[in-house]
Order: C-alpha cells, then sequence, then structure tokens
C-alpha cells in the first residue's frame, strides 16, 4: 500500500516536470518568434565596406504624377568609420527628369555638384572646423530633387564609378570605401 | 547658366542670303561675372559667319575670336567666343528671370540644305566672382540650337581627341628632336620654395593635330626662381616641324591643362582654355612661356585625372604635418607644411574637377 502511494507521487511528480518542460519551451519559442522583425522590404545594399541607398522621401511610394518634383535621398552606412568626404555617382535618364538640386542633410559637410550628359556626381567634403565623429549608420546625408520630364517607369542607379568619377567614402584614416549600392525604380504618370 | 538662340530657326532659301541671332543667358541665381567661354559650332558646308558684335563685356584679347578671323572661324567650323567685364564691378546678373544678351553672329547660307549652329552646355564657362575673390566655373544647363532650314537639334561635342577604336593609326616617320624649354606657374606658389621642396616632376605631353595623335608623353623635373616661375626642358623625339601641336601639361599635385599657344595669357588665374592646338616646333630648342597661366591644384598623389573626396580628405587628414611622407603627398603650395591652405587650394579648383583633354 505504502509501495503504491510512493509511486503515484512519483508518477505525479514526473508529470507536473513533464507539464513545466513543455509549456516553458511553447513560451520560449512563441516570446522567440514574437522578437522577430517583420521582414524588411525596401531594396538595400550592405557589404563589409558600407552601404549607400537611394530611397524616395515618400517612403512606400513609387509611382507620381509628372506634374510633382520628386525627392530621393541618399542613406549611408560607414560601417563604423569616420567618413572625411564621399564621391557619389548617381546615373539617371536626362530626357525623364530634370535634376533641379542637390543639399547636404550633415550641417558639417559641403557637397559639390557636377551634372554630365546621363550621369550626376557629387563630392562631399567634411568642413575643416568640424570636429565631430562622421559615423554613417543609416544616415540621410544627401537629398536630391528631381523634376520628372515624362511619363514612364525609369531607374536612378548609383555606379561604382564613370569615366574618372567614382563612388566612394573616404575615412579619417584616408581609407578608400567601395560601400554596395542599389538602384531605385520610379513611376511617373 | 541656361542659354538661347534668339531667333532659334531661320530660313534661308538663297545662297548668301543673311540673318543675325543674337546668343542669350540667363543665370541661375543672382551673381557677378567677369567673364565667359563657350564654342559655337556650325556647318561650315552649309553656313558662314559674316559678322560678330560682343554685347556683353568685351572680348578677351587673343583668346575670343572676333571679324578679324572669320576666315579661320569658316575654315574651322566654330567660334571661340571668349569675353570678359574688367570693370570694378563685374558684369551683374541683378535677377534670375530676364535673358541678357551675350553676343550677336551674322550668317549667311553658303549652300542649300538644312544645317543648325549649337552650343554644347559643357563646353560653357562663365566665371562667377566668389566673395573670397576666387573666379569659380559654371557651365550650360541647356544645349542651345539654332536650326536652319528645318535642321535637326543635334550637339557637335567638343572636339576631343580620341583614336579611333579598330583603326590602326599610321606611324609617322622621320621628324626631328625637339627640346621644348617651359616655363611654368603653380597655383599657390609665388615664391621659392627652400631645399628639396623646389623641384616638381612635370609630365607632358603632345597631341598631332594634324595626324590626331598623342605623339609623345615625358616627365621632367621643373626648379622655381625666385618668383616663383618653374623651368624645365624636356625632349621629344619624331616631331614634324610642320604639324600643329597641343600641350598637355600635369604637375604632381595638379588637373592638366591643355595649351594651344606657345604664349598663352589669362586676365584671371586658372581660366584660360582652348580646343585647337597652333604650336609648332623646330629643331633643337623652342621657348614655352606658360607662366602667363596658372596650373591649378587639386589631384594629388597617386593621381587620376580628377579632383575627388581623397583629395581633400588627403590634406585635411594630415593637416599640421611636416613629416617628408605626408609632405611630399598634399604640400601642394611646396611651403613644408600641410595646412589650411593646402585645402583651400584644392577646394578653389573644384569648379573644374577633372583633367582637361
Amino acid at each position: 500500500m505504502e509501495n503504491n502511494q510512493s509511486n503515484n507521487k512519483i508518477f505525479i511528480y514526473l508529470l507536473v516536470v513533464f507539464f513545466a518542460f513543455f509549456a516553458g519551451t511553447n513560451i520560449f519559442l512563441l516570446v522567440n518568434n514574437k522578437s522577430q522583425p517583420p521582414s524588411e522590404k525596401e531594396m538595400v545594399a550592405t557589404s563589409t565596406e558600407g552601404a549607400l541607398n537611394l530611397f524616395l522621401d515618400q517612403e512606400g511610394k513609387a509611382s507620381f504624377p509628372k506634374d510633382k518634383e520628386i525627392i530621393i535621398n541618399l542613406k549611408a552606412d560607414s560601417m563604423e568609420k569616420n567618413i572625411s568626404g564621399y564621391d557619389v555617382v548617381l546615373s539617371y535618364d536626362p530626357l525623364a527628369f530634370e535634376f533641379i538640386k542637390a543639399t547636404s542633410l550633415l550641417t558639417d559637410f559641403t557637397i559639390h555638384i557636377y551634372k554630365k550628359d546621363n550621369y550626376l556626381t557629387l563630392l562631399g567634403t567634411k568642413m575643416l572646423q568640424s570636429q565631430t565623429q562622421s559615423v554613417f549608420d543609416k544616415t540621410k546625408i544627401v537629398s536630391l530633387v528631381f523634376k520628372p520630364l515624362k511619363a514612364g517607369q525609369f531607374d536612378f542607379a548609383l555606379e561604382p564609378s564613370f569615366n574618372k568619377d567614382k563612388t566612394d567614402f573616404i575615412t579619417d584614416e584616408t581609407e578608400i570605401l567601395n560601400p554596395a549600392l542599389n538602384e531605385l525604380k520610379v513611376e511617373i504618370y | 547658366m541656361a542659354l538661347s538662340f534668339n531667333p532659334a530657326t531661320a530660313s534661308l532659301t538663297t545662297d548668301l542670303q543673311e540673318v543675325t541671332t543674337i546668343i542669350k543667358v540667363k543665370p541661375s541665381a543672382v551673381m557677378t561675372i567677369r567673364g565667359y567661354y563657350f564654342p559655337v559650332y556650325f556647318d561650315k558646308n552649309k553656313v558662314q559667319i559674316k559678322n560678330l558684335t560682343y554685347m556683353m563685356g568685351n572680348v578677351s584679347a587673343s583668346l575670343g575670336q572676333t571679324n578679324a578671323d572669320l576666315a579661320k572661324i569658316n575654315a574651322d567650323g566654330y567660334i571661340v567666343v571668349q569675353g570678359e567685364d574688367q570693370t570694378l564691378t563685374g558684369w551683374v546678373f541683378g535677377n534670375t528671370t530676364g535673358f541678357v544678351n551675350v553676343i550677336s553672329i551674322k550668317f549667311a547660307r553658303k549652300a542649300s540644305g538644312s544645317s543648325n549652329l549649337s552650343i554644347n552646355k559643357d563646353s560653357v564657362r562663365f566665371y562667377k566672382n566668389a566673395t573670397n575673390g576666387i573666379l569659380s566655373a559654371i557651365t550650360g544647363s541647356n544645349n542651345a540650337f539654332l536650326t536652319v532650314n528645318g535642321g535637326v537639334p543635334s550637339v557637335t561635342p567638343t572636339p576631343t581627341p580620341t583614336p579611333k577604336a579598330g583603326t590602326p593609326t599610321p606611324t609617322p616617320i622621320g621628324g626631328v628632336n625637339a627640346t621644348l624649354k617651359l616655363k611654368l606657374k603653380f597655383q599657390g606658389i609665388g615664391t621659392k620654395p627652400t631645399g628639396a621642396l623646389n623641384k616638381l616632376k612635370v609630365r607632358l605631353k603632345l597631341y598631332d593635330e594634324n595626324t590626331e595623335t598623342y605623339t609623345g608623353s615625358d616627365a621632367a623635373d621643373f626648379t622655381a626662381d625666385n618668383n616663383g616661375i618653374w623651368s624645365g626642358n624636356v625632349v621629344f623625339n619624331g616631331v614634324f616641324t610642320t604639324h600643329n601641336y597641343v600641350l598637355l601639361v600635369k604637375g604632381p599635385y595638379h588637373i592638366q591643362k591643355k595649351v594651344c599657344v606657345v604664349k598663352p595669357t589669362e586676365t584671371a588665374g586658372g581660366t584660360y582654355r582652348c580646343i585647337k592646338g597652333s604650336i609648332s616646333f623646330t629643331k633643337g630648342d623652342n621657348n614655352l612661356d606658360l607662366s602667363g597661366i596658372v596650373l591649378l591644384a587639386g589631384d594629388l598623389p597617386a593621381q587620376d585625372g580628377t579632383i575627388s573626396s581623397y583629395d581633400t580628405s588627403l590634406i585635411r587628414n594630415n593637416l599640421g604635418k611636416t613629416d617628408s611622407a605626408s609632405v611630399a603627398k598634399s604640400d601642394v603650395n611646396h611651403d613644408g607644411i600641410i595646412d589650411t591652405q593646402d585645402y583651400s587650394l584644392v577646394i578653389a579648383s573644384l569648379s573644374i574637377k577633372n583633367d582637361e583633354e
């Protein structure tokens, strides 16, 4: 009789341990699953030498009326490196868009703009008097404004190089970084 | 700078029938202009230029073409428009709404058929007076056309010496040895640098206008006198005394300069431009005095033919250094220290950016 009672206690103990393990595992999986972010939908480029990405100012929108100027921003990631200058080559269809202006979104960087036949080059220089670190971490660095000229679907693309012009970041150690680049599709109606 | 012809079309029904057009410009911002330069191309078989009248400032002496150059203009098929305003204030664009007259061109039909007069926006330079006294160049924002008898607007590219792919270039046989005795002036160096700093290695290249080929390149050491004029010699073999040449000069911290005459001059530092070379050489010594123009700094070692953020960063990241390795890379004015003057010199050249070809 005593032996039976002892066996029941052991059985109940094992049952409690089993349910506790089962519930714990489920809670862990549930919590772990919830903590994952929703998958990133925008196409971004990354690499060990950083990234430079084009994205529309009105995120989530890729279709625009012909009579409205569009704003495209440049977002940079310098992989924790301190940047003292950058060069950008951006190709686009000059028959479809008129380049209006480019503005530095970093107060201690000056940009010089060169409009070529079917591409644009930007040269960003950090002001001499600036002593702050310029580590780009998905940092918006430049805003570009284009005026659509005709309807259709068009590409804006960051190019690694074109003629003598290049896209790169220069660090405070004068190291040249070749960031991963993306392109952007825009529809004008 | 927006450019346009007015009128922008012409209908010429008989040979020698004339029409006058005015080239106008509209600035993108309120500014003061010191000078301007652009070539106007036309079909020399269909059209001939009869008269030029500069309407903005005056023609740049010996640089801009005038009525005295009509024979050459009509033989070449382009007009070199180059003018300047030497008044104390310069030419002030007070607003961005109105077009201003630059030059009036009278032309006549030479033969029937359609053609056009054109301006390539990339060849246009308007030299803006900045508040720090440095001139910066502004290019055109559009190609401009005047269509004659329904011609199709098309831009004549600036004649750049590009070897034709797949076509073997005949190598001229013969020629003489020509020693080029050169005098140069570099941006930012006004006196004789001290000691070992008084030496710059300069690369030189010749382009033969007759054969449309690069015929030779060499490098030579140059040294400066007390006035900052640098002298050096280089020998080119196989030079033809009957040919016309362009000289391309590139300093060790500088953007390449294209030179078309033996003694070029400019009214503001770094503004000299030319299209077609007319330098001829003789056997033996040939003196070329380029000290009337300034070779702009900006393309630092290792050179890649353009001013980029690498060049500006190289100076920024080495400010205050005086060691020989750092100085050799970025002491643009050769005073033995990398400082804000070196940085300013490179920034001042950013309006040009690329080597001239």
